[in-house]
């Protein structure tokens, strides 16, 4: 009798749970199922190329004290900008840091009598993102820092070497009092830019060259994304977009939230998301991560481009629009007014990414033509900018490509001297000499030649991007430093001004620059 | 071999197997059930949030889960932007705005389409009282009709006037009640010590220098110093009007 009942219960139960296995199993799915997560892009076929937040972090220029008021600017992508920073500041470590009010030292002093090197960063860079291109260590303080220059430099009377971090506020300044630079290190860096063109300093710290510089035009051809390649890349239904056309004729892509605006004849786009504004911090470094992810997703980078920091408000907590520059051929393609080229920028959000405006042109290899042009140097260029309507505003005067539009599919990048304003925006100060022009030689220029920069430029846009392969034989050549690097190079810089055949004015003085020109030549 | 022993053992283990499995079951039904009256009420978490955040909800959250799709309109006079305040001839009694067949009555031969438009008292102020053209029986946040008033007399009317095309191809999509989407929203965006005066469903979209216009289902929620929010009533994404995100900053 018990055994039957027992026998009836274990079937029962062995039943009761495979029952209960069913339900847990099938029939009852947990609440989060039902809620429709918030589903990402998919993203179908990647655009362009990626980039990483080390490639679009550099300052936006090296600055060679050699002492007695003599200066000279050196512009990203070029070989000695390239050997100062990758291989002889780089590489070292940054700790110890001090704070101190600005007014420590005299700066106008340092900088008229001291040989050093100051690296620019506009509006500064949260430390956060410098520690991708340098390795500084600091206190806590010291990390929520946003730098806007750092200074290397050597006293006059004794044989320190002392470093200095300005934050972008313009208030204070942090010593390294343990960075691990030697006096020759600094001496190299001056020994660098000693056959680069001098420059001279306004009363309000703009760099004007003596001479005129040489640069060159290019005409490069370029393929175009489809607007609805883009289309399908940022809305993660495709089937809930519908096209609208505005008044001013551009296409318009919508679901209701996200939009996407395309303008200029389906070469540039306005894409919004719109996201309200979250209780956290809206941190720039943080942004600046994000940005890179979203391009590197959604259209790529054609080519090299700087992180450039437009945030006008000077703590950075707030800092929600981030902006890339285009570097073409060492040069900044900086915006016309009638053709939107050159930059991408960005709204965020803690991270989101609510507008987002670029082009989708992507430039060949290889430029069709290319031809030397001057840019005006010395009193010519000063008076442009004494004449310049917004003098007052300019905080820096820079070569730059102006980017025009050309018929079939080509653009034609025009030399002209730019000019930074308070806010941020760049505008063309100056346009080049005609083209054929070539500005009379004095006795002082054939022993030094314009720029290390339009020697590079003979490469190409191949030759921006072999720099960087280039470092290997660079770092052979940069371990004879100084004098005997110069006379070792001096036939390889013959040869490859022969096989460039870049326009007269480059001469025996090239030898360095062509180190790095050589390297990156034969191919 | 003892086979009643055995069966001792195995009834003593399916028992305890079925113990869990019963503990387990039920755990789940309970989270459903409390999910199920979740329509009406938030969830712990975003309670003890609140508390945290001194976030106060003033507003009743609703309990509707329609199913929507987005809506496509013309603007038929113009963007909001190109609207002017049109004077009325003869001043009429304020107090007509909280009857709409006198409304009708006294301004429908002036105002077009005034029958289409519905009051929304939480976004009026004490000179404008703020109308929301109305689709489906839900307001168009982007269609406004204000009336401008003052002592007591509604003095002049400003309004957007558009044509309804009618829902898209889209399918239709349950949307999100309002205490889901409102949750994390308290939890990421509101800024301590905020104050939910209303939550509504309606239309609301990017609006673009255009003819034609997409919106979107969204749950607006409006809050006690006048910022509104947006929650797509399907994504559960937060979006905020450009103009305020400006104020805010």
């Amino acid at each position: 009798m018990i055994e039957r009942a027992k026998t009836t219960l274990l079937v029962l139960l062995v039943g009761l749970s495979l029952l209960q296995s069913y339900l847990l199993a099938y029939s009852m799915p947990g609440l989060g199922a039902t809620v429709k997560t918030e589903q990402d892009y998919i993203n179908a076929e990647p655009l362009g190329e990626e980039a990483s937040v080390e490639d679009v972090v550099f300052p936006e220029e090296l600055v060679i004290h050699f002492g007695g008021d003599k200066h000279t600017v050196l512009y990203p992508g070029s070989t000695f900008y390239d050997m100062i920073l990758k291989e002889r500041i780089q590489g070292r470590e940054f700790k110890g840091f001090q704070r101190n009010p600005v007014n420590v030292l005299n700066w106008d002093e340092v900088r008229r009598n001291d040989i050093g090197v100051e690296l620019r960063f506009h509006n500064g860079i949260p430390v956060d993102l410098l520690k991708k291109l340098l390795k500084v260590q600091g206190d806590l303080l010291f990390l929520n820092e946003t730098i806007d220059r750092i200074w290397i430099f050597k006293t006059k009377d004794t044989e320190d070497v002392r470093t200095f971090f300005f934050t972008a506020d313009g208030e204070k300044v942090y010593e390294s009092a343990q960075a691990d630079l030697t006096v020759r290190d600094v001496q190299d860096y001056v020994g660098f830019g000693e056959y680069q063109t001098k420059y001279t300093v306004t009363a309000d710290g703009i760099y004007l060259p003596d001479k005129p510089m040489q640069s060159v035009e290019m005409v490069f051809p370029y393929e175009v994304y489809s607007p609805d390649l883009m289309q399908r890349n940022l809305f993660f239904d495709p089937g809930t977009t519908k096209a609208l056309e505005d008044r001013n004729g551009s296409q318009i892509f919508t679901d209701g939230k996200r939009g996407l605006q395309v303008e200029q004849n389906g070469k540039w786009i306005t894409y919004t998301n719109p996201a309200a504004s979250q209780s956290k911090d809206n941190l720039l470094g943080d942004n600046v991560y994000a940005s890179v992810e979203f391009i590197n997703e959604h259209g790529g980078w054609d080519g090299v481009h700087r992180f450039v920091n437009a945030s006008p408000d000077k703590d950075g907590k707030a800092a929600k629009t981030i902006m890339f520059q285009q570097y073409l051929n060492n040069y900044p393609v900086i915006e016309t007014r009638n053709f939107q080229y050159g930059t991408i920028r960005l709204t965020l959000q803690q991270g989101t990414v609510t507008d987002y405006t670029r082009s989708l042109i992507t430039l060949a290899d290889k430029a069709k033509s290319r031809q030397a042009r001057w840019l005006p140097g010395g009193d010519d260029l000063l008076k442009a900018l004494e004449k310049y309507e917004r003098r007052s505003e300019a905080v820096r005067v820079f070569p730059a490509l102006q980017a025009q539009p050309m018929e079939d599919n080509e653009l034609r990048f025009v030399p002209v001297w730019g000019v930074l304003l308070k806010d941020g925006t760049n505008d063309v100060l100056l346009q080049a000499y005609p083209a054929g022009y070539t500005p009379p030689k004095t006795e002082d220029e054939t022993m030094a030649p314009p720029d290390g920069k339009a020697a590079d430029s003979a490469g190409g846009k191949e030759s921006a991007d072999a720099s960087v392969d280039a470092g290997a034989n660079e770092n052979a050549v940069s371990g004879k430093s100084g004098g005997s690097g110069k006379t070792a190079s001096t036939d390889g810089g013959g040869s490859a001004l022969n096989k460039t055949g870049t326009a007269a004015g480059l001469n025996a003085g090239t030898m360095k620059i062509k180190l790095g020109g050589n390297a990156a030549l034969p191919r | 071999m003892d086979w009643g022993r055995a069966k001792s053992v195995l009834i003593i283990s399916f028992l305890l197997l079925n113990i869990l499995l019963g503990y387990q079951l039920w755990g789940d039904i309970r989270e459903q059930l409390n999910a199920n009256k979740n329509t009406a009420e938030l969830p712990q978490e975003t309670v003890a949030i609140m508390k945290q955040k001194r976030i106060e909800l003033d507003a009743t959250l609703p309990l509707e889960t329609p199913k929507l799709r987005d809506l496509t309109y013309s603007l038929t006079n113009g963007g909001p932007e190109a609207q002017k305040e049109v004077k009325l001839a003869q001043p009429v009694d304020s107090k007509i705005i909280f009857s709409p067949s006198e409304l009708q009555k006294t301004l429908g031969h002036i105002i077009p389409d005034l029958d289409q438009y519905r009051f929304d008292i939480t976004m009026s102020t004490d000179k404008v009282w703020m109308l929301y053209r109305v689709a489906d029986n839900r307001p168009m946040f982007d269609v406004k009709l204000e009336l401008f008033y003052s002592n007591q007399k509604i003095t002049s009317y400003k309004q957007v006037r558009v044509d309804v095309l009618g829902p898209g191809e889209t399918k239709e999509q349950t949307v999100l009640p309002a205490s889901k989407a409102v949750a994390p929203f308290i939890e990421r965006n509101l800024p301590d010590g905020s104050i939910i005066r209303d939550i509504q469903l309606g239309y609301h979209g990017q609006t673009f220098d255009t003819e034609t216009q997409v919106s979107a289902p969204y749950w607006r929620v409006l809050m006690d110093d006048g910022i509104v929010y947006y929650i797509h009533a399907i994504s559960g994404e937060v979006a905020q009007d450009k103009e305020q995100q400006q104020l805010d900053k």
